[in-house]
């Protein structure tokens, strides 16, 4: 992963997708796109395949708050309903679509929007809660594997930094920092010491592993570029 | 064996499905009783509608819909019953399908093919008839075919559902679905890869390049010449607009010299511009008149049958354009194809749908 972000040839996709393309079809991560919403319809494309194969999988989409303004969430609601399609849409609530606060971008509430396609809607409302998410959203896959009917489970979320780069953007005065308190008090990095005792470790050196394979891999070189393609 | 192009994709939508028990067809109209005007009928009675269904109008997802069915193992056809429509799955045909095999670094592949009908005459107005070959065709990743014969569409359906790796979009001339051909055709001549553009008339007085239904009009002005003028054209079909054979069209143009393209569209950044960009890059001397581009009138296309027979070229601009380039000039003073002889031998679409 650290590889790929680096554009290095031993990266999970030889460089060429970065951080905007990761994918990791090892664990059944198939391509992200930058294009928000891109993705919602390949999960439904997947989970007709699986009902096919009878192999009683889900398939999940992840995507964020601004993907159900996009008109292609609406026709995956549409179609995963229509067809009694495995899709769990998970939906990572931020409330922000870069620097366009919610308010701003939609009329609807998600949870009247998932219902008028009769699906069914869960909200998460501390989605910093480790424990709570995987015990909710276990409940979810197995309710969808047992019934094949699609899912909505929205997942209220921070987001501490800027769109992209590593600082926080709380001076240009589109948010508030005010806000970031009452998150940064759940946050399980601050909240639950013991975990963080017991897993910095092994994290860490994962990390910095990670961080010398990518640092001492080669780039691709020039042949590397028309490679894949038809 | 004569096949009509109607036949000849029905006969490749089945085989497909018979053949592979992991394709499947989509679209909107492809189980009612038109059948995509006959090309998918009785297909979801025979294989069941797990494997042949309608979907709702919403082709920007069913376009995405595609590429989650070819990652999980299957082979989607999807069906567009106006290439127009493709325009709403631009972002996933662009942005996701064209990419998805170079992007990841080839960890995936999403082979898929999209049919989709180019519409022409008895009103079809400017959404219903267009031929969007140029905007697909200039994206790395993504073929474009235009079969234009009933041999051409079993020998290159055949090879794209059950061998070729790639998303593979094709489009068919509305035109030509009535029309009957001998088969195996031209297209079996040459060996080979059946992506391959391909000989369909030889000659020496001047090179046609053409594509899809424009292969038939051309035929048409080349046996004309050939009775009134004995001129001797040489026609290639170009077959596949992002995997041309670029020799075999520099082979002809360096023996004629003249060049004719024939395009279902416009003429700007069209198929008349790559295929001059080819000569003009890699062999410019080859020529020894400016290249003639037959194409459709600049403009919208109009729904009115009396202003719809300007916007289209016809046999008559074909040979127009040959006894101009052979003769030297614009006023060569040879009879033209009359109306009356082009409509005997122009099936016309008789519509409405």
């Amino acid at each position: 992963m650290f590889a790929e972000l680096y554009g290095k040839q031993t990266g999970v996709c030889k460089g060429k997708a970065g951080s905007m393309h990761l994918c990791a079809p090892q664990v059944g991560m198939f391509g992200s796109s930058a294009v928000v919403g891109t993705i919602i319809p390949h999960a439904l494309g997947v989970a007709y395949a699986s009902k096919l194969k009878r192999d009683g999988s889900v398939t999940t989409s992840v995507s964020g708050d601004g993907s159900t303004e996009e008109g292609v969430f609406h026709e995956c609601m549409n179609l995963a309903s229509l067809k009694d399609l495995p899709v769990l849409f998970l939906i990572e609530n931020n409330g922000l679509a870069i620097h366009a606060l919610l308010k701003e971008r939609q009329s609807y509430s998600l949870k009247d929007l998932t219902h008028a396609f009769r699906i069914s809607y869960t909200e998460i409302e501390n989605g910093y809660d480790i424990e709570g998410v995987l015990e909710t959203t276990s409940g979810i896959l197995e309710k969808i594997r047992k019934t094949s009917r699609p899912a909505v489970l929205e997942i209220q979320t921070y987001r501490s930094f800027e769109h992209v780069g590593v600082r926080t953007d709380f001076h240009t005065g589109y948010r508030n920092s005010d806000e970031y308190a009452p998150w940064k008090e759940r946050d399980p990095l601050f909240l639950k010491e013991e975990w963080v005792e017991k897993f910095k470790g092994p994290i860490q050196a994962e990390i910095y592993e990670a961080v010398q394979f990518a640092e001492q891999s080669p780039f691709p070189t020039q042949a590397e570029l028309l490679k894949d393609v038809y | 064996m004569e096949l009509t192009y109607r036949e000849a994709i029905r006969q490749s939508m089945k085989e497909g499905l018979s053949k592979n028990p992991k394709t499947l067809i989509y679209g909107l109209g492809v189980t009612d009783h038109t059948g995509i005007f006959g090309t998918t009928l009785e297909l979801a009675q025979e294989f069941g509608n797990e494997r042949v269904f309608n979907t709702p109008i919403a082709e920007d997802s069913m376009a995405g819909f595609g590429v989650g069915i070819s990652l999980g193992g299957y082979y989607p056809i999807h069906i567009h019953i106006r290439n127009d429509f493709l325009l709403l799955t631009m972002n996933q045909l662009i942005n996701s399908v064209a990419k998805y095999k170079s992007m990841y670094g080839g960890l995936f592949e999403v082979p898929m093919l999209i049919r989709a009908v180019i519409g022409r005459s008895w009103g079809q107005g400017g959404q219903h008839s267009q031929s969007i070959q140029s905007l697909l065709a200039h994206i790395p990743g993504l073929t474009v075919i235009m079969p234009s014969s009933a041999g051409s569409v079993l020998r290159t359906y055949d090879y794209v559902i059950n061998q070729y790796r790639a998303p593979v979009i094709s489009l068919e001339h509305r035109i030509l679905y009535d029309y009957s051909f001998k088969v195996p055709g031209h297209e079996a001549d040459v060996p080979g890869n059946p992506l391959d553009s391909f000989v369909v008339r030889k000659g020496k007085h001047a090179t046609i390049i053409a594509v899809s239904v424009m292969v038939q009009e051309a035929q048409r002005a080349a046996e004309y010449v050939k009775e009134h003028e004995n001129l001797d054209v040489e026609i290639i079909d170009l077959h596949s607009m992002t995997h041309p054979r670029e020799d075999l069209i520099l082979e002809s143009v360096r023996k004629t010299g003249k060049l004719i393209v024939a395009d279902t569209s416009w003429e700007s950044f069209g198929v008349c511009s790559e295929v001059a960009r080819i000569v003009a890059t890699r062999d410019p001397g080859a020529l020894e008149a400016p290249i003639t581009s037959i194409s459709m009138a600049k403009t919208t296309c109009p729904t009115s049958k009396a202003l719809e027979k300007f916007f289209y070229p016809n046999t008559a601009d074909l040979v127009n354009a040959i006894y101009r380039l052979h003769f030297g000039k614009e006023n060569h003073g040879r009879e033209l194809p009359s109306e009356s002889w082009m409509n005997k031998n122009y099936k016309e679409f008789k519509g409405p749908f």
